[in-house]
């Protein structure tokens, strides 16, 4: 078996994730004479907020349109590498060295600096059903309606919490579907928290906007408990306090807010803490953004607070970079800071919803572990992430523990746990294994789901 | 836009070109991309390649098929419901 050298490249930026922050920040860093470089993971540029396709670009707020004028000037320009997937970050303070998964082969980079923008992923509240077919997040149904054109059925069923269901369920419409109901399961009063926001016109604008095109669909106090397989559609079973009712759709979409992607920063050292009000684990950084020697965290990874976060936090992060400070910046960022502890503050699960999840829920997608099996694992006194993982195989599949770790999380709050993040390892996701040897004697390369070689294979 | 063609379980579908391979999976009703290690149905669920729920086979190998552009020729491999 030989092994494969990897290609080196040194640089003096290097910028994880090509997203609205990623993006801010390699603009600074150009506008600043810097050399540096982006990688994302994704084949295309601008993260899942300025997901288009050919023809079809909403340019539906001021923070929108400057996003797309950013992502217009990284188009074509050879510092952007697209399908690139960090695998891992090694080495000691000042030495770091990344490993990038690219065309088949394995690139290792050495930057002078590290900005993290690695944005955010969706969160969920299971209930048997929701890993049927037909049940799918807000975020695919956006996905779908702006990259393909495609609806996920003709008439769709809204349930969670928070506005980003709203966006989805208006963005269905305008596309030519039929919302038959958005459930949110928090009450209107905890929207009163918002009315300073609203003095603002892009937010005012934004959110009439939605709730004017949905008004009379939005249930407020209802959540989805079930959903079932009827035919081709999906039999969605609601409840408010003890009443219950069906509703029959094409597809369900859910959508519980985000939580931030951590595993990059916490493989690079820096450190993360729990806190809900800004969505879950987030790296910990001082003012200027610096969360560990050499290395920066912008956008959604320090708080869950949307796109003009992102923005100033890129730009932020790329000056603090280079040595600058901009007390201005500083300012904005503050403000921005505070709607997200709003936001993910009103929008919240309550904690003894988590404890009310039936046993037969899959909570482990990969390898479909039931809550039940959690729950005894609890009971008989495993309770930290690491030993939950033996007993009962969660967070060991594919996807890593990004849907099934969030919820476990929360669970053990609300039983009075202390939270507690998940370890991270290389490979950050499933790599094939032929990127790091030629030959593997006779097992079968591209499987995905193997991690990296032992050592001294 | 460019039409792209592609084989899944091998049936010609048109795609758009530019678009992910689950756009185009599902606009062609396949609404089952793979099983669960219990053989439970599984389709695209978080469309941004984080839950890797919708993986099926290009040319052999395994793919999110949320975060990988259809490509003239390709050949997929799904699940049959």
């Amino acid at each position: 078996m030989k092994r494969i050298e990897p290609k080196r490249v040194r640089v003096d930026f290097l910028v994880a994730g090509a997203g609205i922050a990623g993006l801010s920040a390699a603009r600074t860093l150009a506008d600043e004479g810097a050399e540096f470089l982006v990688l994302d993971e994704y084949p295309f540029l601008g993260g899942q907020y300025l997901r288009h396709r050919e023809g079809y670009r909403p340019e539906d707020t001021r923070t929108r349109r400057s996003g797309f004028e950013l992502l217009d000037w990284a188009a074509g320009r050879e510092e952007f590498w697209t399908s690139s997937l960090i695998i891992g970050c090694y080495g000691d303070e000042g030495e770091k060295e990344v490993a990038v998964s690219r065309e088949g082969e394995v690139v290792v980079i050495r930057p002078g600096k590290i900005i993290i923008a690695t944005g955010a992923r969706e969160r969920y509240l299971p209930f048997p059903g929701w890993t049927l077919p037909g049940v799918l997040s807000v975020g695919a149904v956006q996905a779908l309606i702006k990259t393909s054109g495609v609806l996920p059925g003709k008439e769709g069923i809204f349930a969670g919490t928070g506005p980003f269901l709203l966006a989805a369920a208006h963005e269905f419409r305008e596309a030519g579907g039929k919302v038959l109901g958005i459930f949110e399961l928090n009450p209107p009063g905890r929207l009163l928290p918002f009315l300073p926001d609203l003095l603002e016109w892009e937010k005012l604008r934004e959110g009439t906007r939605y709730l004017l095109s949905l008004l009379g669909r939005i249930k407020f106090g209802w959540r989805a408990v079930r959903a079932e397989a009827k035919g081709e559609k999906v039999e969605v079973t609601l409840k408010k306090g003890n009443k219950r009712r069906k509703s029959t759709a094409d597809f369900l979409a859910i959508g519980y807010g985000f939580s931030p992607n951590t595993e990059l920063a916490q493989l690079c050292g820096c450190p993360v803490e729990y806190c809900p009000e800004l969505g879950g684990f987030v790296v910990k950084t001082a003012e200027d953004l610096s969360c560990a020697p050499g290395i920066y965290a912008s956008g959604e990874v320090t708080g869950i607070g949307g796109a003009r976060k992102s923005m100033i936090e890129g730009r932020l992060a790329a000056l603090s970079a280079l040595g600058k400070r901009d007390p201005g910046l500083l300012k904005a960022r503050e403000r921005e800071l505070s709607f997200a502890r709003r936001l993910n503050t009103v929008f919240s699960v309550p904690l003894h919803l988590w404890r009310e999840i039936p046993d037969e829920t899959i909570i482990c997608r990969c390898e479909d572990v039931r809550m039940g099996e959690i729950r005894r694992a609890v009971e008989e006194g495993f309770s930290l992430i690491r030993e939950l993982k033996e007993a009962t195989r969660v967070t060991m599949g594919n996807c890593q523990g990004r849907t099934c770790f969030p919820i476990i999380t929360e669970y053990l709050r609300a039983l009075g746990r202390r939270p507690e993040p998940m370890s991270v390892r290389p490979p950050l996701k499933p790599v094939e294994m032929g990127i790091f040897v030629r030959e593997w004697n006779g097992l079968k390369i591209g499987h995905i789901g193997e991690g990296l070689p032992e050592r001294g294979v | 836009m460019k039409t792209v063609r592609i084989r899944v379980n091998g049936r010609e579908i048109e795609a758009r070109g530019g678009e992910m391979l689950a756009g185009a999976l599902l606009r062609a009703g396949f609404k089952v991309l793979r099983r669960s290690p219990t053989g439970a149905p599984r389709s695209l669920f978080c469309g941004m390649g984080t839950c890797f729920e919708c993986l099926v086979k290009v040319n052999g190998q395994w793919v999110r098929s949320c975060i990988t552009p259809v490509r003239e020729g390709m050949e997929v491999e799904v699940e049959e419901d």
